[in-house]
């Protein structure tokens, strides 16, 4: 179990030594310009359970495991180095950051928010090691109800460790509030620890395939009926989009006047206020990130007879189209629910929300310039926390320029899009997907 | 008419560790054209050309005399490709791999794709992620042949496939060209069924092209030489001769009948040669350890 840890340590580095003292400077940075102790929280995206789906994607389960170590054992040295680790060393750190901060400032008045974050730092560590145990490869076949009712259960805690830490930061911390904190986390990385082999095993299995021949359904299938082509492409890139923003946004309904009521600061109708735009942005990219699993077959796109134009042209125009779309049907969502009028497109562009649908395409050439994998998730963490980073700032630019920025992102995002379709190598190397599928091909 | 399929000229493309070319490859019509190489010899990398993946830094290549770039969409209705690296998974089932296929292709051919799902024992209700290796490389080649193509171009079909399974994509290529006017070009390791079944070859190493041509007319081309030297003379690779191995005084080469190579060795003291025909196998292993040395 030892040399699994080190082995993952030795490997993964470079990434800690980036990211705590990243997340040190940060906050001593935002709390001597706020002159109180705050915290930020995007250090949880990096590490653990992350890290260990990069390792996951190459294959690493399979070839740990003709070492001379047990399924369990490997399990739980990944639940160390996912969870246990980086919650002792996130802890750590923060205190003693607190404990400096406030020696230095004579202000203790910080506290607070140096527990939450410990606290939602140890939930979310747990969190996505749980999640992870139980999240569908992708290509898995969990055809039966069950099968998809636990993919989606595990999938919507992974995605929600992304966003959670947004509902965290503006929560006020109570003895009640704090210890269900606690005791999510405590049961959450009890659950991660047994269900660690479980994550091994599971991984470390080929997909199993149906013998040949097969018993043929009595009724034929229909699926092969109806238009096709890139129409059909199109279709389904929107669906998926389109299916997963309405579900974070209605999530978003549902939560924020729960949470308005309980805790928050902010009144209800104020849902357009500042936080909106960033959670906004989440979901954009959130929903963006759903047209990985299209650009892992652009090697076979690219055979059909569509120029490369055209292709760029498709996909920039449908995820720019379900994005705004599926904003404009949240629009009409959020009004109902918290009964306000909906925002007009002056509104709408004054807070930036067209801009970050602007930046949010840039995932597009993205995912054709490279697959979902440990660089290509900080190139996109890095524009994440930079964007969001950038809304505060968007009371500098006027609606006409904020606007017509968009627009000539969005003409980028289609150049560099075609351009890459066109003349990258790179974009055509078989892929492997990031949850350690067995895909088909020299991916393996 | 043009009469070759697919005519590359002076096909260059570079990357930080390896280049292609500059490679020439004529493909004749109608003709089932193996290109053979060894791992990383650029086969993949040349054939991704032909499909826009990747852009050639020089070179032309043409298919059915148009030209890739400029041509490109009218090259892809008309030429398909097959690859065990295509990936299909995101369609879920082989019905909708069907229907997001068929909607480019006008010509879609229905009754070969309902014949050819039987043949493969495939369903159009089949989750593609559930499909064992053999069957996704049919799938794909049931894809191909459904749009009849005037060319195929298959990047290693058979790898992965049982011998049975081998031998029904063979039979389907076979039954696909049978009217003489469809090209196949198909890379492959299989060096056995590809003498079996090209009728033309091009050897390709190290990014450049080593021989082209007739299959039978390159196999015929080549011997493989056991000879005796009596008075001590070492043999050394020249023009049309590559030395294979010695055991003390005994010789075993590749010998190319069409240069001076046999009267060469008589005149240099090689005695009892004998000279036996070559598999392309052979032909294989020894001109790509003659680039190698």
């Amino acid at each position: 179990m030892k040399l699994v840890i080190m082995d993952h340590l030795r490997r993964w580095w470079w990434v800690w030594a980036i990211c705590i003292p990243g997340n040190c400077g940060l906050v001593l940075a935002i709390s001597a310009s706020n002159n109180k102790f705050c915290t930020i929280y995007p250090v949880g995206m990096f590490l653990g359970a992350m890290l260990l789906s990069f390792d996951m994607q190459r294959g690493h389960t399979r070839s740990i495991l003709t070492m001379p170590v047990t399924a369990k054992q490997v399990g739980r040295a990944w639940w160390w180095v996912a969870v246990a680790l980086p919650v002792t060393v996130v802890t750590v750190v923060t205190c003693l950051m607190f404990v400096g901060f406030s020696c230095w400032r004579h202000d203790w008045s910080g506290l607070q928010g140096c527990v939450i974050f410990c606290l939602s730092n140890f939930l979310t560590f747990g969190t996505m090691f749980f999640a992870l145990t139980g999240l569908p490869r992708a290509g898995a076949d969990y055809g039966d109800l069950a099968g998809r009712i636990r993919g989606c259960f595990f999938g919507s805690l992974w995605g929600l460790s992304f966003t959670g830490w947004l509902f965290f930061q503006r929560i006020t911390v109570s003895f009640i509030s704090g210890l269900a904190l606690l005791l999510a986390a405590v049961c959450v990385t009890i659950l991660g620890w047994f269900r660690a082999e479980l994550l091994v095993r599971e991984r470390a299995m080929r997909l199993a395939t149906s013998p040949v021949p097969r018993t043929k359904s009595a009724t034929p299938s229909r699926s092969a009926d109806g238009f096709g082509g890139l129409a059909f492409l199109a279709q389904n890139i929107f669906v998926r989009m389109a299916g997963m923003g309405v579900a974070m946004f209605a999530v978003f309904a549902i939560v924020l006047p729960l949470i308005n009521g309980f805790s928050f600061n902010s009144a209800p109708t104020d849902y357009m206020g500042d936080s909106f735009p960033i959670f906004a942005f989440q979901f954009l990219w959130i929903m963006t990130f759903q047209i990985a699993g299209f650009t892992m077959h652009v090697r076979y796109l690219r055979t059909m007879p569509v120029s490369a134009t055209k292709l760029a042209a498709m996909l920039v125009v449908t995820v720019l189209t379900t994005m705004l779309l599926t904003f404009y049907a949240a629009m009409l969502l959020l009004s109902a629910v918290f009964q306000t009028p909906l925002p007009g497109p002056e509104k709408i562009i004054q807070q930036g929300i067209l801009l970050e649908i602007a930046v949010a395409t840039t995932v597009v050439p993205l995912f054709i310039w490279r697959p979902m994998e440990v660089y290509t998730f900080v190139i996109m963490m890095l524009a994440m926390g930079g964007g969001t980073f950038a809304i505060f700032f968007k009371q500098s630019l006027t609606p006409s320029i904020s606007a017509a920025a968009s627009v000539v992102i969005v003409l980028g995002v289609f150049v560099a899009t075609k351009t890459l379709l066109e003349r990258s190598s790179r974009a055509y190397r078989p892929r492997t997907n990031q949850f350690g599928a067995w895909n088909w091909g020299g991916g393996r | 008419m043009n009469t070759n399929a697919i005519e590359i000229r002076k096909l260059v493309k570079n990357y930080p560790a390896f280049t292609l070319g500059p490679v020439d490859l004529t493909v004749p019509r109608g003709a089932i054209y193996g290109l053979i190489g060894p791992n990383g010899a650029g086969k993949t990398t040349a054939l991704d050309m032909i499909f826009g993946m990747g852009r050639n830094d020089s070179g032309t290549i043409r298919v059915l005399g148009l030209d890739h770039r400029a041509d490109e969409v009218a090259v892809k209705q008309r030429a398909a490709y097959v690859s065990p690296d295509l990936n299909f998974q995101v369609w879920g089932k082989v019905g909708k791999a069907i229907r997001f296929v068929r909607g480019f292709y006008p010509g879609w051919d229905d009754a070969c794709c309902t014949t050819l799902m039987h043949a493969f024992h495939l369903d159009s209700g089949d989750k593609i992620t559930t499909l064992s290796f053999g069957a996704k490389t049919k799938l794909s080649l049931l894809l191909a042949l459904s749009r009849r193509p005037e060319i195929l171009i298959l990047d290693e079909p058979t790898t992965g496939l049982d011998a049975i399974s081998k031998q029904q994509v063979f039979a389907e290529l076979l039954k696909a060209v049978e009217d003489g006017e469809r090209t196949v070009l198909i890379s492959s390791h299989g060096l056995s069924d590809l003498e079996r079944f090209t009728d033309h070859i091009g050897m390709i190493k190290n990014g450049k092209v080593l021989l082209e041509g007739r299959t039978d007319e390159i196999v015929d081309r080549f011997r493989l030489a056991e000879f005796f030297s009596t008075n001590g003379t070492t043999f050394l690779n020249r023009a049309g001769l590559v030395i294979l191995r010695r055991t003390e005084n005994r010789w075993h080469a590749l010998l190319d009948q069409n240069s001076d190579a046999h009267s060469w060795l008589q005149s240099h003291g090689a005695t009892d040669l004998s000279l036996t025909r070559v598999t392309l196998e052979d032909l294989f292993v020894a001109l790509a350890k003659e680039e190698d040395k």
